[in-house]
């Protein structure tokens, strides 16, 4: 198999099975060895480093196994924007967001040690179950945050950084409804 | 405004029941001979002061406590280099008289006989022989054991060291489970713990048995109780007392120094109006 269709293969693997942390989204190395061994690529491990040489590609160490981490680019942005952004989104008011954001932190916090809930983990959640692009996802925690802000305490850290008033946040906690 | 840096000059003065509450039960957790505790708290919301009143607290332990950003690194060679230079412990090995059969103890004399950069270099190159016995040597004295404190480990989950420091953190749960009575207490941030988590879960169940969470934000009974101890306006405290429910959730610094700036909340990282955007993360 080719570096090109390894490369193909492995985004459709991220835009399924990945977790977006940043510039990179990342998939349980053990999901891709499943895939690969089912599909019977021969030579695909020895690929994979090539890719990792190429930097397209980084392993990195989660919990008590390893994922691998895929450069975004334009491609596949565009083909998880295809998936997961219904046309439909746009009609989603402020406050009907706010409901599902305070629940996704609700539900999310439990997956955190800190009770803090990484922006990015709910921006994959929004979009996995209601189709909310990341632009929009942006715009509407910004309004949030900015008009709500004795609801949430924030805290540096996490995949999705935003910069309020000077100072870079990533992490969210729900302390009053 | 130095008030708004926790010191040891102000260690005894805790306010607000769920901060000596959390202070109580991390003496607890030492107490109980729990490996690890660490502190957990978002920027300025009292981590260090914590630490801090424990140290005032434990005086039945010798302690040493390493401010890390004073380090040149956060290896585990270099804080058993810090923790020999503490004055606390160069005293202890200094008036320390040994008996024939207190071998750590004459090892300890013997090297520091040379000078205390001696007994610093002994500590860097072989910290786990040094801590072991020193911990000894502290329980031979009386001691109940050795507590080393670390404030300041990682500055944030971006911090170039971080690595290195989990590395330094696993190293110190490995040890203090092969050495009775060594404790290491430590500050660490939200997002800090969160990436520790992610990347050494190991580490993170031992840290687990002896997690305390600082509360996130400050009440409004707690801010009257702030304002009894810390430098504060009258004027201040009721402009906060009747904005409360307006503002964010407010950390003890950010109350502590609105006590007293009320005016310009900006300085205090309250912004008027705010700007939000989205970063690049690397």
């Amino acid at each position: 198999m080719g570096l090109t269709s390894l490369r193909r293969i492995l985004k459709v693997l991220a835009v399924i099975f990945g977790e977006d942390e940043g510039l990179y989204i990342c998939i349980p190395s053990s999901t891709v060895h499943k895939v690969f061994e089912k599909l019977s690529f021969e030579g695909w491990d020895k690929n994979l480093i090539d890719l990792v040489n190429e930097g397209v590609l980084r392993v990195q160490r989660f919990g008590r196994g390893s994922r691998l981490c895929i450069r975004k680019d334009d491609e596949l942005v565009k083909i998880r924007d295809f998936i997961f952004s219904p046309e439909s989104f746009s009609s989603i008011s402020l406050e009907e967001f706010e409901r599902i954001f305070d629940d996704a932190l609700t539900k999310l916090k439990s997956s955190s040690v800190t009770g803090f809930v990484d922006l990015g983990k709910v921006r994959d959640f929004l979009m996995r179950n209601y189709g909310i692009p990341e632009d929009m996802f942006v715009k509407y925690v910004s309004k949030l945050i900015t008009s709500k802000r004795w609801k949430y305490a924030i805290c540096h850290g996490g995949s999705l950084r935003l910069k309020v008033g000077g100072v870079q946040i990533g992490l969210v906690k729900l302390v009053r409804r | 405004m130095r008030h708004l840096i926790a010191s040891s000059r102000r260690a005894g003065q805790i306010a607000g029941r769920r901060w000596i509450e959390a202070r109580d039960l991390a003496v607890k957790y030492v107490r109980q001979g729990r490996p690890l505790v660490a502190i957990v708290g978002r920027a300025g919301c009292g981590k260090t002061h914590i630490m801090l009143s424990m140290y005032e607290e434990l005086k039945d332990y010798v302690r040493s406590f390493i401010d890390t950003t004073t380090l040149e690194n956060r290896t585990l060679s270099t804080i058993a280099g810090a923790v020999a230079s503490t004055q606390l412990i160069i005293n202890l090995i200094k008036y320390a008289k040994c008996s024939r059969s207190e071998d750590y103890c004459k090892r300890l004399r013997e090297v520091y006989s040379s000078g205390v950069h001696n007994l610093i270099e002994y500590a860097r190159r072989w910290p786990t022989d040094f801590l072991r016995d020193l911990t000894r040597l502290s329980q031979s004295r009386g001691y109940k054991g050795l507590i080393i404190f670390i404030d300041e480990g990682a500055i944030s989950s971006d911090d170039p060291q971080i690595p290195q420091y989990i590395r330094t953190l696993h190293a110190f749960r490995n040890i203090c489970s092969q050495i009775d009575g060594l404790h290491v207490v430590f500050s660490i941030l939200p997002d800090v713990l969160e990436y520790i988590a992610k990347v050494d879960v190991p580490l993170m169940d031992i840290i687990r048995t002896g997690v305390v969470y600082l509360p996130d934000y400050v009440e409004r009974d707690e801010i009257q109780e702030l304002a009894k101890i810390y430098p504060s306006r009258e004027d201040c405290l009721t402009k906060l007392l009747d904005n409360y429910e307006m503002l964010p959730p407010l950390t003890v610094r950010q109350v502590l120094c609105l006590l007293q700036e009320c005016d310009n909340p900006t300085i205090c990282g309250i912004e008027e109006s705010l700007e939000v955007r989205v970063e690049e993360q690397q």
